[in-house]
């Protein structure tokens, strides 16, 4: 029953092309990662020498020592600003996607609700979410992290309902006549069938939702925030050209950021390990 | 003998007062009595695949009467008087083989030991005892329909709905499968209604042949198949096999031609 | 047992009231019109509504009847301040932008075009971009192992972050601001054509070596067709990136012609007239949205002989 996984927001192809980048689990992960190892290397020295042999000022390019001073000097300091806006992009997820996943539960028994809330998703879903930053900084005051917990949460909404909602409804259509010829009521469809058919497609939306997070906290941040945030560091150090700081802090959200998305695929591999995905074909 | 299957004048209409009106089914007339295995034969969109799932009530008719064991179709569906194998297997991935067998059982609400137990008893049956515990993706195709004719069996049924179970099996398969189904049907003494695409098929595994022609789908001819009943390899060497084949074959023929 | 017996509907086909027919009955274009108009009126009357109930008191500009309307409540958020009446909001985009300016229309027009300049600029250096990685690594295993990690993690990067230092690199402009634009919009491409590419069948592979086919043609008479749809699919994510990455990208810029410049300035009038900044978004979301429609029309345009996906 593994089927492609067209759709109009695209977010499961691009989370299932994405996956392509970590290895099945019986290859060499060394192995596999060699040529991206070497490749980081390789680019790191030439960007050192390149900034030291031709005086590179910090303020167009800092070296990667340069970065690298600057995060083992402020480790402290950026572990708690980071602590902070992981904590924003923590809460907004957990609102956006559990709200994602119980409005469309609630619509998918009802084709018409769907099908009439799939365009106005749609839509909304190509608004640029982040003009609202400043009416939510509004609303909720400009220090308090849930106005950067609102906006997170509004970013990832749209994708996870559009993608539960789809994960509900295209069910094959042999499987739901078999329900039907064992008489089975709404309630045995809905848990035995379609949401256990929605999960590949939910775990989908939630891992693009978890990378997501991290950069809508910190981007919101930049209309105003706390200022024990990071986005409101990074923005701060970039103004006075303090470009070697705003790159420590830029890799510590990229390592937050990477790191939520690991923990949601880690989670799937344990909840879905009968998706075709996790046992490694289709690649 | 009251009939299994009564089929009393039905006709099927799809989209009826629309312009992609299709009548399916014109005045269908045919009882099925209990221990019949009674195969359903003619040219693609004759509407044979119609008539199974109106006697499974997964489609209700436009005008006239399906009843199963004496009751509207419906209410034997409630009943789960019958089970129902699909040609694709429609295993759910996420289950084990066991755990989809125990699916109807579950939606009945029976206990976790005697589920187990039944599953067992049903994959002993299509010969997958020690599958319990496998996925269907580690299956061949073969093998994934023998779950599904399992999981047909379990709740006991008196009939079983076949649409082209092993319509995507190669030719082997399908004879050793032909073979296996018709042990399972001789030990269980079932009521079987069987559609399928292959005469030869037909012929060897039924006691009727229902052969049904194309727009509007109606019935042309019925095939009495006076083979003995048990069938085995040497079935598919006798004179009266041929004879009944090339029969059916003729009888399609003449259906395709809308005779 | 020859009368016809009426049979309860089957649970397969849903009940069908008189609406559910009559819906139905109605084209999946009139379908999807008519719902978007139904829900956008919802979402105004649940604007309103919350506004009624727990707004600031209101009553009409010229009030001869002497009508004046007293919420119950006071929400926060439901103030005149927070969420000005709608009726607020379309007057300001006749009323002047500034003291003594051109209409906030034509201002908020003019951004507009501004930024979406920028983000289709952004989206056309993204999706060639986007398009070439994913083509190269669809060719070499060894590159795209090398290098697919990074354009992952290139994903994760705040690119708020970056736009200033792309900005000094490239002078404040809006080549600088598509330049930011398009890293947010190469990304769904290189993934989708990577995918687009290697989904081919064998089958149809070994159909082009049968006909001595070289590399080249098999990529333009099979793998690039093949992998249409989803490039567009990627397309239709790029749009909207690009608009996100326009007004990101303008933000630290200084550049004040666009929308994200507009989104800042209307910002810090908040207080003065927050109604202007409202207004701002809906232009935001109209140009997201028509972004958006434009890259669906083109691809309705070129798959219209495909077979639809579903």
């Amino acid at each position: 029953m593994a089927k492609q996984t067209t759709d109009q927001t695209g977010f499961s192809d691009v989370a299932a092309g994405v996956d392509a980048v970590i290895p099945a689990r019986k290859q060499s992960w060394l192995q596999y990662y060699l040529p991206s190892i070497l490749i980081f290397i390789f680019a790191i020295v030439t960007w050192e020498l390149f900034v030291r042999l031709f005086s590179i000022q910090e303020f167009l390019l800092p070296a990667p020592s340069a970065i690298y001073n600057s995060l083992s000097l402020n480790l402290n300091q950026l572990l708690k600003l980071g602590w902070f806006t992981t904590k924003e992009a923590l809460g907004g997820f957990a609102i956006g996607c559990s709200l994602g996943i119980l409005v469309a539960l609630a619509t998918a028994r009802w084709t018409i609700a769907t099908e009439a809330l799939m365009p106005f998703a749609i839509a909304a879903n190509s608004v640029p979410i982040l003009a609202f930053a400043p009416i939510l900084n509004n609303w909720f005051g400009v220090d308090n992290p849930v106005s950067k917990m609102a906006i997170v949460a509004v970013i990832v909404f749209f994708p996870v309902m559009i993608n539960t909602v789809r994960g509900l409804t295209l069910v094959d259509a042999n499987a739901l006549e078999l329900m039907a010829s064992y008489a089975a009521n709404q309630y045995d469809v809905l848990f035995r069938l379609r949401v256990p058919n929605a999960l590949p497609y939910i775990f989908n939306a939630l891992k693009v939702a978890a990378a997501l997070s991290m950069i809508g906290a910190i981007v919101s941040e930049y209309f105003g925030g706390n200022r024990s945030a990071l986005g409101v560091y990074i923005t701060q150090e970039a103004a006075q050209f303090r470009f070697a700081n705003a790159w420590a802090a830029i890799i510590l959200a990229c390592i937050v950021g990477i790191t939520l998305y690991l923990i949601v695929l880690t989670v799937e591999r344990f909840a879905i390990p009968w998706h075709p995905s996790v046992r490694g074909e289709e690649r | 003998m009251p009939p299994t299957v009564s089929i009393q004048n039905v006709s099927k209409l799809f989209n009826p007062g629309q312009a992609n009106q299709v009548l399916a089914l014109k005045e269908i007339n045919l009882d099925i009595l209990p221990g019949e295995f009674v195969s359903i034969i003619g040219p693609s969109g004759c509407g044979k695949s119609t008539l199974l799932r109106l006697i499974g009530d997964l489609t209700t008719p436009s005008s006239g009467a399906v009843l199963v064991n004496g009751k509207p179709a419906h209410q034997a569906r409630l009943d789960q008087d019958y089970g129902m194998v699909f040609q694709a297997a429609t295993l759910y991935e996420w289950r084990t083989v066991s755990k989809n067998v125990q699916l109807p059982l579950e939606l009945k609400g029976i206990a976790k030991t005697e589920r187990e137990n039944r599953a067992k008893e049903m994959l002993a049956l299509v010969e997958l005892a020690g599958f319990e515990n496998h996925h269907p993706w580690q299956l061949s195709g073969g093998m994934q329909q023998r779950v599904a004719i399992a999981r047909a069996l379990v709740t006991g049924p008196q009939l079983l709905l076949m649409d082209e179970p092993f319509g995507a099996l190669d030719e082997m398969t399908r004879e050793r499968m032909n073979q296996e189904l018709h042990h399972i049907w001789e030990q269980t003494n079932k009521t079987a209604v069987f559609i399928t695409h292959s005469i030869a098929e037909a012929v060897f595994l039924s006691t009727r042949v229902v052969v049904m022609s194309v727009r509007p789908g109606r019935i042309t001819q019925v095939i009495d198949i006076d083979l003995p009943r048990h069938r085995d390899v040497t079935t598919r060497e006798m004179t009266r096999y041929f004879e009944l084949v090339n029969q059916g074959r003729e009888a399609l023929r003449r259906a395709e031609a809308g005779l | 047992m020859s009368e016809t017996l009426t049979l309860p509907a089957p649970i397969i086909t849903e009940k069908q009231g008189r609406f559910s027919r009559w819906w139905h009955g109605r084209s999946r274009f009139a379908r999807q019109t008519i719902s978007l108009i139904v829900l956008l009126l919802l979402l105004a009357l649940a604007w309103e509504g919350l506004k009624f109930i727990g707004g600031d008191p209101w009553r009409p500009a010229n009030n001869p009847f002497g009508i004046e309307h007293n919420p119950p409540f006071r929400f926060k958020i439901a103030s005149d301040l927070n969420l000005p009446h709608l009726w607020q909001i379309f007057e300001a985009f006749g009323r002047e932008s500034r003291r003594n300016g051109p209409p906030l229309i034509q201002v908020l027009a003019g951004a507009a075009f501004f930024t979406f300049r920028e983000a289709f600029l952004g989206f056309a250096i993204g999706g060639l971009l986007g398009f070439g990685l994913g083509a190269i690594f669809a060719h070499s295993r060894v590159l795209e192992r090398g290098f697919m990690p990074y354009v992952v993690a290139s994903q994760t990067v705040p690119i708020l972050a970056i736009a200033p230092m792309v900005i000094i690199w490239l002078k404040a402009g809006w080549l600088s601001v598509a330049i930011i634009a398009a890293y947010l919009t190469f990304f769904p491409v290189t993934i989708n054509t990577l995918r687009g590419l290697r989904s081919v069948e064998g089958t149809a592979v070994e159909l082009m070596h049968s006909y001595a086919a070289s590399t080249w043609m098999t990529m333009w008479k099979l793998r690039f067709p093949a992998a249409l749809p989803l490039i567009f699919t990627a397309l239709k994510i790029s749009a909207t990136a690009s608009v996100v990455g326009a007004i990101i990208g303008e933000l630290p810029s200084g550049i004040r012609d666009g929308l994200g410049g507009a989104i800042l300035n209307f910002n810090s009038y908040y207080i003065s007239g927050p109604e202007r900044l409202w207004a701002t978004i809906l232009i935001t979301a109209f140009v997201g949205i028509f972004f958006y429609l434009l890259v669906s029309f083109v691809e309705y345009i070129v798959l219209r002989n495909r077979r639809r996906p579903e």
